[in-house]
C-alpha cells in the first residue's frame, strides 16, 4: 500500500496568496493604525489621571516607565501570538505521536503521517520565536526595567534575565527539535525496513521526550505568556496552556485529514478514526474548561490582589481597571467550551464533517482569541480590537504553517507501511456507540 | 474494539482456552469452602475494625477534645486521612471508566476488584468529616432541605458543601457503575449454582441478577449504558479531588491557595490508588490463583501507570517550589521552605522519597516484573501518599500568620487507632467481597479470548449439565 | 409470558454464531434473539437492533440535574436566603460551578440506570427465563419464534452448516 500527496499547483497558490495577502493585510494595519493606537494611549492617559493614587493596573502595565501602546509593540504581540499558536499546535501534534507510541495505541497508525507533518513546522516555529529573541525588552517588562526600580521582579531576576531566558529556550527547541526529527527519522525507516526495532526504539524516545516535556512546556508557558506579566503566578499555567494546545492540535489533524480525503487520498481512513479524534477534542475542550475553572476560580475566591490583578484587567468593566478585554473573556469561554460542548456531544456530530468542520473552525478561532487574551494585557495594554494586523499576521503564519506542513506530506508515503499496528488501524471501528 | 489485532499484541488471557474455564476459575472461591487463612484475616481485620469503631464511639462520647488538635493546627489527622482514603478511591474509577474510553484491554480483569476497592476507600473517607463534624448526629444539616431552624440554609459557597455533594454523587455513582457490572456475573454465579443443586446460593444470587438472561438486545443497551456511565465518571473522578484540592485550596494559606491543586491533587489520587491496586491486586493474584487473568502484563501496566502519575506527582512538587520562589511573596517562599527544612521536614523527605524517587524504580523491567519488590514499592507508595496529605495539612498550618500562634502537632492514641480502624474496616470489606463476589468481570475476560477450544462438556457428549461444581 | 415455541441452534464459538447469522439474515429468517455470555461484537446489524436511546434520556436527565442545581441555589441564595460571604456577591456564579456538575452527573447517572432497568424490565429477585442453563457461562443460543417461520428444515441445516453442536426445541 502506497499513497503519495501531491501538492499541486492550485494549492501553492492559495497558500502564497495566504502569505502575500497576510503581509499586505500587515502592512495597511501598519498605516491606518497608527492613530488609533495613540487615541489608545490618550484614553488611558485620562484614566491614569482619573484614579491617580491607587494601586493601578494600568500603569503597572506599561511599568513605571509608561510608553504609549505603540504600533510597534502591538505587531510584537501579535507575532509572538502567531508564533505561539503554531507552536502549540505543533507541539500538540508531537505529544500526540508520542503519548500514542507509550500507549501502544493501534487505531492512529494510518492517520499518523499527519502528526508527523505537522511537527516538521518546528524548525520554523522556533525560527518565529528567535526572531522574537531580539526583541525581548520591546515585550517583556522584566527585560525593559533597570534592576532596582520594582522590587518583585528583581526578586525573579535570577530567572527572568534575558541571557537565562534565550538558554533555557534554545535547550527547549533543541530537545523538542531532535524528538521530532528522531521520531519522523525512525517511523519512515519503519516504512523501509520493517521489524520491530524502530518501533521499540520510538517508544523509548516518546517516553523520555514526555518527561523533557512536561518540564520544557510548562517553563516555556511561563517564559513566553506568563512573564508578560512579571508580577502575577499560577501554579497551573503550564497545563493550561498545553490543554489549549492539545484541543487546537487535534482540530488541526482532523481539518488536515478532511482535506486530504476530500482530495481523494486515504480511502482507508474511515469514520471511526474521525470519531476518535472528535472525541479527542470534545475531551481536550471540556479539559481545557476544567483548568480554566480552576485557575479562575481558585483565583477569584481567594481574592487576593496580587492574583486577582489578573482577572481584574481582563473582565473589569466600569472603574479604573478597564483594558477593554470583558467582552473577550467572556466570548472565550463560549468558543472554547460551550460551543464544542454542545455542538460535539453526540456520535454523529464528531463523524460529520458539515457539523465538525465548523466547529473546528470555531474551536481554531478560539484558540487564537485564548492566547490573544493572554499575551495582549501584558504586551500591549489596552485592547487594541482585532483589525487588519491582527488578521494579517495571522494569516502569514497560517500560509506558512500551511506550506511546510503540506510539504512535509509529499515527502513520505501516508501509508505508515511495515508499522506492526497498520492492520489494527485500517480495519478500526468503534462499534455502535 | 479493533477486530484485527497486531501479532505483536500480548495475550491478557493466558493458558485458558474455553469460556467455561474462566467461569470456573473465578467463581471457584465463591463455591468452595472458606480457608482458614481467609477467615483469620478476616476475623483479624473484623477485630482491628470493632478496634476503630470503639475508639469512634469513645470520640463521639468525649468530643474531638481526644484527639491532637490546637486552635492553630485545627486540621490534620482526620483531612489527612480523608484525603487519603477518597484518593486510593480514584483508581477503581479510573480503571473501569478512563481506561474503558481508552480501550485499554488489560482493564477487564482487575476492574472489579479496584470498584470494590474505591467503593470501601470512599466508606472509610466518609466517616472522618463526619467525624470531625463533633456532632455527628446532627450531618442531616449539611443537606440543602426546607427546615424549622428559622429556615437555615446550607452554604453553597464552601467547598465543604462541594466535598458533601461531590463525594456522596461519586460514591453512589461508583456503587451503581460497580454493581450494573455484577450484574451479568451474577447470573452466572445463579445458573452455576442452579446446575450444582445449591438452591439457596442460586436464589441469592438469582435475586442479585436482576433477571439477567444475556440477550443480545439486553446486551446492546448495557454496553451503551456502560459507556455512557463511563463517560459521565470521567470528569466525575476528575471533579471528586479537584473539588477535595479546593478544601484548600480556596483559602488563603501559604502552601494551600495555589491553582495547580486541582489537576495535582488527581495526578496524586490516581496514583495512590493505583499503589493500592499494586498491593492487592499481589496478594489477590496469588491466593485466588488468578495469574491467568490477572498476568505479569497486568502487573507491569500497572506499574507504568505508576511511573506515569508518580513523575506527574513529583513534577507538581517541583512547580510549586518553583513558583512560591517565583511568585517573590515572602509567605508563599517561607512556607516551601519549612515544609523541607522544618520541624517536619522528616515528613517531607518521607513524602519525596516514596513518592518520586521508588516508583522511579519502574523503569526497569526486571523490578516491574519482581512481585516481592513490586510489593514493596507499593507499601512505599500507600505510605509515601498519606505522608503527602500530611505534609499539606500539617506544615501550611503549624506555622501561623502571626509567631504567637506557631504550634505543632502530635496525633494522640485515639486519632491513631480509628485510622488503623478505617484500615480494619478496607481489608475486612475487601475480604467479603473476594469470597462472596466474583473478584473478576467474567464475562468482560471472556470478551478477550480469541478463537476459544469447544468446552469439556461437548467433548464428553452431554450437553446442559453441570461438570464437577462441589456442592 | 405467554408460552411460545422456540427453536434454538446452539453453538459453542461466537464467530460461527456470527456467521449463522448472517445466513439467517440473507434468508430473511425473523431470529427471536440470541443469548451469550458476553456482547458480541458487530451483532447488532445482523439482528436489526436499533441504537438505544438511552443516551439522549441521559442528556434529558444531565439537563434536569442541572436546572435543580441552579434552581436550588439560585433560589436559596437570591431569593430566600441572600447573604454576604466574604464580600462576594449572593449569586457567586463560580461558586455555582461545582455543585451544579455533580448534580448534573448524579442526575444523568442514576437517571439514565434506572430507565434502563424500567426498559429492561430488570428488578431484584426477577425470574430469569433460560433457553439454556448454560447460556450465561460458555454457550451461545440462537432462538427463532416457532410461530413465525415457514421453512423450519432450511433453519436447521443453516444452524448445522455453520456448526451448531445442538439444535433444539424448547418452550419458555
Amino acid at each position: 500500500m502506497s499513497e503519495r500527496f501531491e501538492f499541486t499547483g492550485r494549492y501553492r497558490n492559495i497558500v502564497f496568496g495566504l502569505i502575500g495577502v497576510g503581509i499586505v493585510l500587515l502592512l495597511a494595519g501598519i498605516f491606518f493604525s497608527d492613530q488609533s493606537g495613540t487615541a489608545a494611549h490618550d484614553a488611558e492617559h485620562a484614566a491614569v489621571v482619573i484614579e491617580q493614587g491607587d494601586v493601578h493596573p494600568v500603569a503597572d502595565t506599561h511599568g513605571h516607565g509608561h510608553e504609549a501602546p505603540t504600533t510597534g509593540k502591538r505587531i510584537l504581540a501579535n507575532v509572538l501570538i502567531g508564533a505561539l499558536y503554531f507552536m502549540t499546535i505543533t507541539m500538540g501534534a508531537l505529544f500526540f505521536l508520542a503519548i500514542h507510541r507509550v500507549g501502544n495505541a493501534g487505531w492512529q497508525t494510518a492517520i499518523r503521517r499527519v502528526p508527523e507533518a505537522i511537527t516538521s513546522y518546528l524548525p520554523v516555529a522556533v525560527v518565529s520565536f528567535a526572531a522574537l529573541f531580539f526583541f525581548l525588552d520591546h515585550l517583556f517588562e522584566w527585560a525593559h526595567l533597570e534592576p532596582g526600580v520594582d522590587a518583585l521582579i528583581d526578586e525573579k531576576r535570577a530567572y527572568l534575565n534575558e541571557g537565562g531566558f534565550i538558554i533555557r529556550n534554545l535547550i527547549f527547541f533543541g530537545g523538542w527539535f531532535g524528538a521530532a526529527w528522531y521520531l519522523r527519522k525512525l517511523s519512515l525507516a519503519q516504512d523501509q525496513e520493517g521489524g520491530l526495532f524502530h518501533f521499540k526504539r520510538a517508544e523509548v524516545i516518546s517516553a523520555v521526550f514526555i518527561i523533557f516535556f512536561a518540564i520544557s512546556y510548562s517553563l516555556f508557558a511561563i517564559d513566553w505568556v506568563k512573564s508578560l506579566e512579571p508580577h502575577w503566578f499560577s501554579t497551573i499555567f503550564g497545563i493550561y496552556i498545553f490543554a489549549g494546545s492539545m484541543v487546537s492540535a487535534m482540530v488541526t489533524i482532523y481539518l488536515i485529514l478532511v482535506f486530504l480525503k476530500k482530495q481523494g487520498y486515504m480511502s482507508y481512513v474511515n469514520d471511526a478514526h474521525f470519531h476518535d479524534i472528535g472525541k479527542y477534542v470534545f475531551g481536550f475542550s471540556v479539559f481545557w474548561a476544567y483548568i480554566w475553572v480552576a485557575q479562575y476560580l481558585l483565583i477569584w475566591y481567594s481574592n487576593i490582589p496580587e492574583e486577582g490583578i489578573y482577572y481584574v484587567k481582563r473582565y473589569r468593566v466600569e472603574d479604573h481597571a478597564y483594558l477593554g478585554y470583558s467582552f473577550f473573556f467572556y466570548f472565550n469561554v463560549l468558543v472554547n467550551f460551550f460551543v464544542p460542548f454542545l455542538a460535539l456531544m453526540t456520535r454523529n456530530a464528531k463523524r460529520t464533517f458539515s457539523v465538525f468542520i465548523p466547529v473546528g473552525v470555531i474551536l481554531l478561532y478560539g484558540h487564537w482569541h485564548d492566547l490573544f487574551l493572554m499575551v495582549m494585557p501584558g504586551a500591549v495594554g489596552y485592547n487594541p480590537g482585532i483589525s487588519l494586523i491582527e488578521v494579517g499576521t495571522f494569516m502569514t503564519f497560517l500560509g506558512l504553517f500551511l506550506f511546510v506542513v503540506f510539504t512535509a506530506l509529499t515527502r513520505a508515503n501516508l501509508v505508515p507501511q511495515k508499522h506492526p499496528y497498520l492492520e489494527e488501524s485500517l480495519h478500526h471501528t468503534t462499534g455502535e456507540v | 474494539m479493533s477486530h484485527v489485532r497486531s501479532p505483536i499484541r500480548q495475550k491478557w488471557v493466558t493458558n485458558t482456552e474455553t469460556y467455561g474455564k474462566i467461569t470456573e476459575d473465578i467463581t471457584r472461591p465463591i463455591e468452595s469452602k472458606p480457608n482458614p487463612i481467609w477467615l483469620a484475616a478476616t476475623a483479624f481485620s473484623g477485630l482491628v475494625m470493632t478496634i476503630g469503631f470503639a475508639l469512634i464511639g469513645w470520640t463521639m462520647w468525649k468530643g474531638i477534645g481526644t484527639w491532637g488538635l490546637n486552635p492553630t493546627v485545627g486540621w490534620a489527622f482526620d483531612i489527612t486521612n480523608f484525603v487519603f482514603w477518597v484518593g486510593i478511591g480514584h483508581a477503581g474509577t479510573l480503571i473501569s471508566a478512563v481506561l474503558l474510553l481508552f480501550r485499554q484491554e488489560w482493564r477487564n480483569s482487575i476492574n472489579r476488584a479496584s470498584e470494590a476497592m474505591t467503593i470501601f476507600a470512599v466508606l472509610c473517607a466518609g466517616l472522618f468529616p463526619i467525624l470531625h463534624m463533633g456532632r455527628p448526629w446532627l450531618g442531616l444539616w449539611f443537606l440543602p432541605l426546607p427546615n424549622t431552624r428559622g429556615s437555615l440554609w446550607v452554604n453553597f459557597n464552601s467547598p465543604l458543601l462541594w466535598d458533601v455533594f461531590a463525594i456522596s454523587t461519586y460514591l453512589t455513582v461508583s456503587l451503581v457503575f460497580w454493581y450494573l457490572g455484577m450484574i451479568p456475573d451474577f447470573a452466572t454465579i445463579r445458573d452455576r449454582m442452579a446446575r450444582a443443586g445449591r438452591k439457596v446460593a442460586a436464589a441469592i444470587y438469582g435475586g442479585m441478577a436482576f433477571g439477567w438472561e444475556g440477550s443480545s438486545r439486553n446486551w446492546s443497551r448495557f454496553e451503551i449504558i456502560s459507556l455512557i456511565l463511563s463517560g459521565l465518571a470521567t470528569p466525575l473522578v476528575l471533579s471528586v479531588h479537584s473539588i477535595v484540592s479546593m478544601d484548600f485550596a480556596t483559602s488563603v494559606i501559604p502552601g494551600w491557595h495555589t491553582t495547580i491543586f486541582p489537576p495535582y491533587f488527581v495526578a496524586g489520587a490516581i496514583f495512590s490508588g493505583f499503589g493500592m491496586v499494586q498491593t492487592l491486586m499481589i496478594v489477590t493474584r496469588k491466593v485466588y490463583k488468578l495469574e491467568n487473568y490477572i498476568t505479569m502484563d497486568h502487573m507491569e501496566s500497572i506499574a507504568k501507570i505508576v511511573i506515569a502519575t508518580g513523575s506527574l506527582v513529583g513534577f507538581a512538587y517541583m512547580t510549586e517550589f518553583f513558583i512560591a520562589w517565583y511568585s517573590g511573596s515572602l509567605w508563599e517562599r517561607y512556607i516551601f521552605i519549612n515544609r523541607a527544612f522544618g520541624p517536619f521536614g522528616w515528613s517531607y523527605w518521607i513524602m519525596f522519597t516514596c513518592n518520586v524517587i521508588t516508583p522511579q524504580l519502574f523503569w526497569f523491567k526486571k523490578i516491574r516484573t519482581n512481585m516481592v519488590i513490586t510489593f514493596i514499592i507499593s507499601i512505599f507508595i500507600n505510605v509515601g501518599m498519606w505522608f503527602e496529605r500530611f505534609v499539606i495539612i500539617v506544615t501550611s498550618l503549624h506555622r501561623d500568620f502571626l509567631p504567637s500562634s506557631w504550634a505543632s502537632y502530635v496525633p494522640t492514641w485515639v486519632e491513631a487507632g480509628i485510622f488503623i480502624g478505617t484500615f480494619g474496616l478496607f481489608m475486612f470489606c475487601f475480604f467479603l467481597f473476594s469470597k462472596f463476589l466474583p473478584v473478576v468481570n467474567m464475562f468482560e475476560v471472556k470478551t478477550l479470548l480469541h478463537h476459544p477450544k469447544k468446552p469439556a462438556h461437548l467433548e464428553a457428549g452431554e450437553s446442559g449439565t453441570s461438570e464437577s461444581v462441589s456442592a | 409470558m405467554s408460552n411460545k415455541q422456540f427453536l434454538l441452534g446452539k453453538f459453542w464459538d461466537p464467530d460461527k454464531l456470527l456467521e449463522a447469522l448472517g445466513q439467517l439474515q440473507k434468508d430473511e429468517v425473523p431470529v427471536y434473539d440470541v443469548y451469550s455470555p458476553f456482547p458480541i461484537h458487530g451483532i447488532e446489524p445482523l439482528l436489526n437492533i436499533k441504537r438505544t436511546r438511552l443516551t439522549v434520556a441521559s442528556f434529558i436527565y444531565g439537563a434536569m440535574g442541572l436546572m435543580t442545581a441552579l434552581l436550588l441555589m439560585g433560589l436559596v441564595f437570591g431569593v430566600i436566603w441572600p447573604m454576604n460571604i466574604g464580600g462576594k456577591p449572593s449569586l457567586a456564579w463560580p461558586d455555582f460551578v461545582p455543585i451544579s456538575f455533580e448534580l448534573t452527573v448524579l442526575f444523568a447517572a442514576h437517571g439514565m440506570v434506572l430507565t434502563f432497568l424500567v426498559v429492561g424490565q430488570y428488578w431484584p429477585g426477577k425470574k430469569a427465563v433460560l433457553m439454556d442453563d448454560r447460556q450465561t457461562d460458555d454457550v451461545f443460543v440462537v432462538a427463532i419464534d416457532k410461530t413465525r417461520i415457514t421453512d423450519e428444515q432450511a433453519i436447521r441445516s443453516v444452524f448445522e452448516a455453520n456448526g451448531a453442536y445442538e439444535i433444539t426445541e424448547k418452550e419458555v
